[in-house]
Protein backbone atom coordinates (compact mmCIF):
# COMPACT_ATOMS: atom_id res chain seq x y z
CA UNK A 1 0.00 0.00 0.00
CA UNK A 2 1.27 3.48 -0.82
CA UNK A 3 2.70 5.53 2.01
CA UNK A 4 2.09 9.00 0.57
CA UNK A 5 0.39 10.67 -2.35
CA UNK A 6 3.52 10.59 -4.51
CA UNK A 7 3.65 6.81 -4.27
CA UNK A 8 -0.09 6.56 -4.78
CA UNK A 9 0.10 8.32 -8.14
CA UNK A 10 3.28 6.52 -9.17
CA UNK A 11 4.55 7.71 -12.55
CA UNK A 12 1.59 9.99 -13.18
CA UNK A 13 2.58 13.64 -13.11
CA UNK A 14 0.47 16.61 -12.00
CA UNK A 15 0.11 17.47 -15.68
CA UNK A 16 -1.67 14.16 -16.32
CA UNK A 17 -3.95 14.68 -13.34
CA UNK A 18 -4.69 18.28 -14.29
CA UNK A 19 -5.56 17.24 -17.86
CA UNK A 20 -8.01 14.71 -16.45
CA UNK A 21 -9.48 17.29 -14.09
CA UNK A 22 -9.91 19.84 -16.85
CA UNK A 23 -11.57 17.30 -19.09
CA UNK A 24 -13.96 16.35 -16.28
CA UNK A 25 -15.01 19.96 -15.74
CA UNK A 26 -15.32 20.78 -19.42
CA UNK A 27 -17.70 17.81 -19.76
CA UNK A 28 -19.56 18.82 -16.61
CA UNK A 29 -20.09 22.42 -17.67
CA UNK A 30 -20.66 21.65 -21.32
CA UNK A 31 -23.79 23.23 -22.81
CA UNK A 32 -23.98 20.66 -25.56
CA UNK A 33 -26.84 18.19 -25.49
CA UNK A 34 -25.81 14.78 -26.77
CA UNK A 35 -28.47 12.10 -27.07
CA UNK A 36 -27.20 10.20 -24.02
CA UNK A 37 -27.64 13.25 -21.83
CA UNK A 38 -31.10 13.90 -23.23
CA UNK A 39 -32.16 10.31 -22.53
CA UNK A 40 -31.05 10.64 -18.92
CA UNK A 41 -33.38 13.62 -18.54
CA UNK A 42 -36.42 11.91 -20.02
CA UNK A 43 -37.54 9.85 -16.97
CA UNK A 44 -37.70 12.98 -14.81
CA UNK A 45 -39.81 14.82 -17.35
CA UNK A 46 -42.10 11.83 -17.87
CA UNK A 47 -42.65 11.44 -14.13
CA UNK A 48 -43.50 15.12 -13.90
CA UNK A 49 -45.87 14.86 -16.86
CA UNK A 50 -47.67 11.86 -15.36
CA UNK A 51 -48.18 13.62 -12.03
CA UNK A 52 -51.30 15.54 -13.00
CA UNK A 53 -53.09 17.71 -15.49
CA UNK A 54 -51.55 21.00 -14.33
CA UNK A 55 -47.98 19.66 -14.47
CA UNK A 56 -48.65 18.30 -17.97
CA UNK A 57 -49.89 21.70 -19.12
CA UNK A 58 -46.85 23.40 -17.57
CA UNK A 59 -44.48 21.09 -19.37
CA UNK A 60 -46.22 21.58 -22.71
CA UNK A 61 -45.95 25.34 -22.29
CA UNK A 62 -42.21 24.86 -21.96
CA UNK A 63 -42.00 22.63 -25.05
CA UNK A 64 -41.33 25.34 -27.69
CA UNK A 65 -38.23 26.40 -25.76
CA UNK A 66 -37.07 22.81 -25.49
CA UNK A 67 -37.58 21.78 -29.11
CA UNK A 68 -34.27 23.19 -30.48
CA UNK A 69 -32.42 21.34 -27.71
CA UNK A 70 -34.23 18.09 -28.47
CA UNK A 71 -33.61 18.47 -32.20
CA UNK A 72 -29.93 19.02 -31.51
CA UNK A 73 -29.83 15.89 -29.38
CA UNK A 74 -31.53 13.71 -31.97
CA UNK A 75 -29.89 14.99 -35.16
CA UNK A 76 -26.55 15.93 -33.61
CA UNK A 77 -26.59 19.21 -35.56
CA UNK A 78 -26.59 22.63 -33.97
CA UNK A 79 -29.20 25.12 -35.21
CA UNK A 80 -28.54 28.75 -36.06
CA UNK B 1 10.13 9.66 -3.24
CA UNK B 2 11.18 13.17 -4.21
CA UNK B 3 8.94 15.70 -5.88
CA UNK B 4 9.98 16.54 -9.41
CA UNK B 5 9.47 19.56 -11.65
CA UNK B 6 6.82 17.58 -13.51
CA UNK B 7 4.76 17.47 -10.33
CA UNK B 8 4.05 21.18 -10.67
CA UNK B 9 1.83 21.98 -13.65
CA UNK B 10 2.29 25.75 -13.78
CA UNK B 11 -0.25 26.23 -16.60
CA UNK B 12 -3.00 24.52 -14.67
CA UNK B 13 -4.65 27.48 -13.01
CA UNK B 14 -4.61 29.73 -16.10
CA UNK B 15 -6.12 27.03 -18.31
CA UNK B 16 -8.57 25.86 -15.67
CA UNK B 17 -10.05 29.30 -14.97
CA UNK B 18 -12.07 29.66 -18.21
CA UNK B 19 -13.40 26.10 -17.89
CA UNK B 20 -14.56 26.68 -14.31
CA UNK B 21 -17.32 29.12 -15.35
CA UNK B 22 -16.19 31.85 -12.96
CA UNK B 23 -16.27 29.68 -9.84
CA UNK B 24 -12.52 29.83 -9.46
CA UNK B 25 -11.19 33.37 -9.71
CA UNK B 26 -8.43 35.72 -8.65
CA UNK B 27 -6.27 33.18 -6.84
CA UNK B 28 -3.30 34.56 -8.77
CA UNK B 29 -3.65 37.70 -6.65
CA UNK B 30 -3.10 35.75 -3.42
CA UNK B 31 -0.54 37.53 -1.23
CA UNK B 32 0.04 34.45 0.93
CA UNK B 33 -0.68 36.64 3.95
CA UNK B 34 -2.36 33.78 5.80
CA UNK B 35 -5.33 35.78 7.12
CA UNK B 36 -7.61 33.01 5.85
CA UNK B 37 -5.80 30.43 7.94
CA UNK B 38 -5.53 32.72 10.95
CA UNK B 39 -9.26 33.15 11.35
CA UNK B 40 -10.31 29.67 10.18
CA UNK B 41 -12.28 27.69 12.80
CA UNK B 42 -11.45 24.42 11.03
CA UNK B 43 -7.73 25.26 11.12
CA UNK B 44 -8.02 25.99 14.85
CA UNK B 45 -9.00 22.40 15.62
CA UNK B 46 -7.11 20.66 12.80
CA UNK B 47 -3.80 22.50 12.45
CA UNK B 48 -2.78 20.64 9.30
CA UNK B 49 -5.63 22.34 7.44
CA UNK B 50 -4.27 25.47 5.80
CA UNK B 51 -6.23 27.34 3.10
CA UNK B 52 -3.15 29.43 2.25
CA UNK B 53 -1.12 26.36 1.31
CA UNK B 54 -4.00 24.89 -0.70
CA UNK B 55 -4.32 28.09 -2.76
CA UNK B 56 -0.55 28.14 -3.28
CA UNK B 57 -0.59 24.57 -4.57
CA UNK B 58 -3.48 25.28 -6.91
CA UNK B 59 -1.88 28.37 -8.42
CA UNK B 60 1.48 26.67 -8.84
CA UNK B 61 -0.25 23.52 -10.10
CA UNK B 62 0.49 20.79 -7.58
CA UNK B 63 -2.86 19.20 -8.31
CA UNK B 64 -1.89 15.76 -7.02
CA UNK B 65 -1.21 17.05 -3.52
CA UNK B 66 -4.46 18.99 -3.25
CA UNK B 67 -6.77 16.32 -4.63
CA UNK B 68 -5.38 13.47 -2.55
CA UNK B 69 -5.40 15.43 0.72
CA UNK B 70 -7.67 14.96 3.70
CA UNK B 71 -7.42 18.69 4.32
CA UNK B 72 -9.54 19.50 1.26
CA UNK B 73 -12.47 17.91 3.12
CA UNK B 74 -12.05 19.80 6.40
CA UNK B 75 -13.62 23.09 5.27
CA UNK B 76 -17.23 23.55 6.35
CA UNK B 77 -18.05 26.59 4.22
CA UNK B 78 -18.36 29.29 6.88
CA UNK B 79 -16.78 31.73 4.36
CA UNK B 80 -14.75 33.44 7.08
CA UNK B 81 -11.67 33.25 4.82
CA UNK B 82 -13.55 35.07 2.05
CA UNK B 83 -14.68 37.81 4.42
CA UNK B 84 -11.14 38.56 5.68
CA UNK B 85 -9.26 38.09 2.40
CA UNK B 86 -7.69 41.41 1.32
CA UNK B 87 -7.83 40.27 -2.31
CA UNK B 88 -11.44 38.98 -2.20
CA UNK B 89 -10.57 35.40 -3.09
CA UNK B 90 -13.59 33.17 -2.63
CA UNK B 91 -11.84 30.15 -1.18
CA UNK B 92 -15.02 28.13 -0.37
CA UNK B 93 -15.76 28.02 -4.11
CA UNK B 94 -12.31 26.54 -4.67
CA UNK B 95 -13.04 23.87 -2.08
CA UNK B 96 -16.38 23.11 -3.70
CA UNK B 97 -14.85 22.73 -7.16
CA UNK B 98 -11.84 20.72 -6.09
CA UNK B 99 -13.91 18.33 -4.02
CA UNK B 100 -15.73 17.46 -7.23
CA UNK B 101 -12.37 17.00 -8.92
CA UNK B 102 -11.14 14.86 -6.01
CA UNK B 103 -14.22 12.66 -6.29
CA UNK B 104 -13.51 12.30 -9.99
CA UNK B 105 -10.07 11.01 -8.98
CA UNK B 106 -11.70 8.62 -6.49
CA UNK B 107 -11.08 10.44 -3.20
CA UNK B 108 -13.51 11.50 -0.50
CA UNK B 109 -16.53 9.34 -1.34
CA UNK B 110 -16.75 8.22 2.26
CA UNK B 111 -17.54 11.80 3.32
CA UNK B 112 -20.22 12.23 0.69
CA UNK B 113 -21.79 8.89 1.64
CA UNK B 114 -23.10 10.59 4.79
CA UNK B 115 -25.46 12.67 2.67
CA UNK B 116 -27.23 9.63 1.28
CA UNK B 117 -29.65 9.50 4.22
CA UNK B 118 -30.64 13.12 3.75
CA UNK B 119 -31.13 12.71 0.04
CA UNK B 120 -33.02 9.44 -0.11
CA UNK B 121 -34.93 9.44 3.17
CA UNK B 122 -35.94 13.06 3.16
CA UNK B 123 -35.28 15.19 0.14
CA UNK B 124 -36.51 13.10 -2.78
CA UNK B 125 -39.34 11.48 -0.81
CA UNK B 126 -40.72 14.33 1.28
CA UNK B 127 -39.07 17.36 -0.29
CA UNK B 128 -37.51 18.38 3.01
CA UNK B 129 -33.80 18.99 3.40
CA UNK B 130 -33.79 19.07 7.19
CA UNK B 131 -34.26 15.48 8.21
CA UNK B 132 -37.12 14.61 10.49
CA UNK B 133 -35.16 11.68 11.91
CA UNK B 134 -32.60 14.05 13.38
CA UNK B 135 -33.29 16.31 16.33
CA UNK B 136 -30.94 18.72 18.01
CA UNK B 137 -30.57 17.40 21.60
CA UNK B 138 -30.00 20.93 22.93
CA UNK B 139 -33.31 22.09 21.49
CA UNK B 140 -35.09 18.96 22.76
CA UNK B 141 -33.78 19.52 26.31
CA UNK B 142 -34.36 23.26 26.48
CA UNK B 143 -37.34 24.01 24.28
CA UNK B 144 -39.00 20.62 23.89
CA UNK B 145 -40.38 18.85 20.89
CA UNK B 146 -40.72 21.26 18.00
CA UNK B 147 -43.75 19.46 16.61
CA UNK B 148 -45.76 20.41 19.74
CA UNK B 149 -44.74 24.03 19.37
CA UNK B 150 -45.73 23.91 15.71
CA UNK B 151 -49.17 22.53 16.58
CA UNK B 152 -49.65 25.26 19.21
CA UNK B 153 -48.77 27.84 16.58
CA UNK B 154 -51.42 26.38 14.28
CA UNK B 155 -48.98 24.61 11.93
CA UNK B 156 -48.89 20.92 11.02
CA UNK B 157 -46.52 18.95 13.31
CA UNK B 158 -44.01 18.32 10.50
CA UNK B 159 -43.09 20.55 7.62
CA UNK B 160 -44.93 19.37 4.55
CA UNK B 161 -44.31 19.95 0.87
CA UNK B 162 -47.17 19.72 -1.61
CA UNK B 163 -47.25 16.69 -3.96
CA UNK B 164 -46.70 19.04 -6.86
CA UNK B 165 -43.63 20.47 -5.13
CA UNK B 166 -42.24 16.98 -4.59
CA UNK B 167 -42.86 16.16 -8.28
CA UNK B 168 -40.94 19.29 -9.25
CA UNK B 169 -38.07 18.47 -6.91
CA UNK B 170 -37.84 14.98 -8.41
CA UNK B 171 -37.85 16.34 -11.93
CA UNK B 172 -35.15 18.92 -11.17
CA UNK B 173 -33.13 16.25 -9.44
CA UNK B 174 -33.41 13.93 -12.46
CA UNK B 175 -32.62 16.71 -14.93
CA UNK B 176 -29.60 17.95 -13.03
CA UNK B 177 -28.22 14.45 -12.57
CA UNK B 178 -28.55 14.49 -8.80
CA UNK B 179 -30.66 11.33 -8.69
CA UNK B 180 -28.00 9.46 -10.66
CA UNK B 181 -25.34 10.86 -8.32
CA UNK B 182 -27.24 9.68 -5.26
CA UNK B 183 -27.54 6.21 -6.77
CA UNK B 184 -23.78 6.26 -7.24
CA UNK B 185 -23.31 7.11 -3.57
CA UNK B 186 -25.65 4.25 -2.71
CA UNK B 187 -23.05 1.93 -4.27
CA UNK B 188 -20.43 3.02 -1.77
CA UNK B 189 -19.93 0.73 1.19
CA UNK B 190 -17.49 1.62 3.92
CA UNK B 191 -15.17 -0.62 5.84
CA UNK B 192 -15.31 -0.22 9.60
CA UNK B 193 -12.97 -1.11 12.46
CA UNK B 194 -14.59 -4.53 12.94
CA UNK B 195 -13.56 -5.64 9.48
CA UNK B 196 -10.11 -4.07 9.13
CA UNK B 197 -6.87 -6.08 9.20
CA UNK B 198 -3.98 -5.51 11.66
CA UNK B 199 -2.06 -3.66 8.98
CA UNK B 200 -5.00 -1.32 8.39
CA UNK B 201 -5.46 -0.83 12.13
CA UNK B 202 -1.81 0.23 12.45
CA UNK B 203 -2.21 2.80 9.70
CA UNK B 204 -5.49 3.99 11.11
CA UNK B 205 -3.62 6.00 13.78
CA UNK B 206 -2.25 8.45 11.25
CA UNK B 207 -4.46 7.96 8.23
CA UNK B 208 -8.18 7.61 7.70
CA UNK B 209 -9.51 4.12 7.12
CA UNK B 210 -9.36 2.88 3.57
CA UNK B 211 -12.67 2.37 1.93
CA UNK B 212 -13.25 0.13 -0.99
CA UNK B 213 -16.43 -0.11 -2.62
CA UNK B 214 -19.11 -1.03 -5.05
CA UNK B 215 -18.52 0.41 -8.45
CA UNK B 216 -16.59 3.39 -7.12
CA UNK B 217 -12.97 2.88 -6.24
CA UNK B 218 -12.26 4.95 -3.18
CA UNK B 219 -8.64 5.75 -2.43
CA UNK B 220 -6.78 6.51 0.77
CA UNK B 221 -6.42 10.18 1.42
CA UNK B 222 -3.28 11.59 3.00
CA UNK B 223 -2.46 14.37 5.43
CA UNK B 224 -0.46 16.25 2.84
CA UNK B 225 -0.16 19.50 4.77
CA UNK B 226 1.16 18.38 8.14
CA UNK B 227 0.52 16.22 11.17
CA UNK B 228 -3.15 15.32 11.68
CA UNK B 229 -4.45 17.43 14.54
CA UNK B 230 -0.89 18.47 15.49
CA UNK B 231 1.80 16.13 16.76
CA UNK B 232 0.76 16.45 20.39
CA UNK B 233 -2.84 15.48 19.65
CA UNK B 234 -1.77 12.59 17.45
CA UNK B 235 0.30 11.12 20.29
CA UNK B 236 -2.45 11.65 22.85
CA UNK B 237 -4.75 9.45 20.82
Amino acid sequence: MADNFMEEYGKETSRDVSMRTKKYFSDLFSLEMPLGRMMKMMPGMLKFMMHGKDTREDLFKFMPQMMPMMKEAITGKKEG
Amino acid sequence: MLEQVKDWDDDFYETFKPIAMGFVNEAEKCLQCGKCTGQCPAAAVTPSYNPRKIIRDLVYGNVKRVLSSVELWQCFFCSGCYSVCPMDINFPFFVFMFRLAAMNEGYGWEDVKQLEGYAEKSYLKDGITVSTFERNPFVMDNIGDISKIRVEAGLPPERTVSPRGIAEINMISDLSGMTAFMKQIGGVELLDCTTCTDEQAKRCKTKPMPSKVGKIKTHHRYYNYGEPGGKKNAEAR
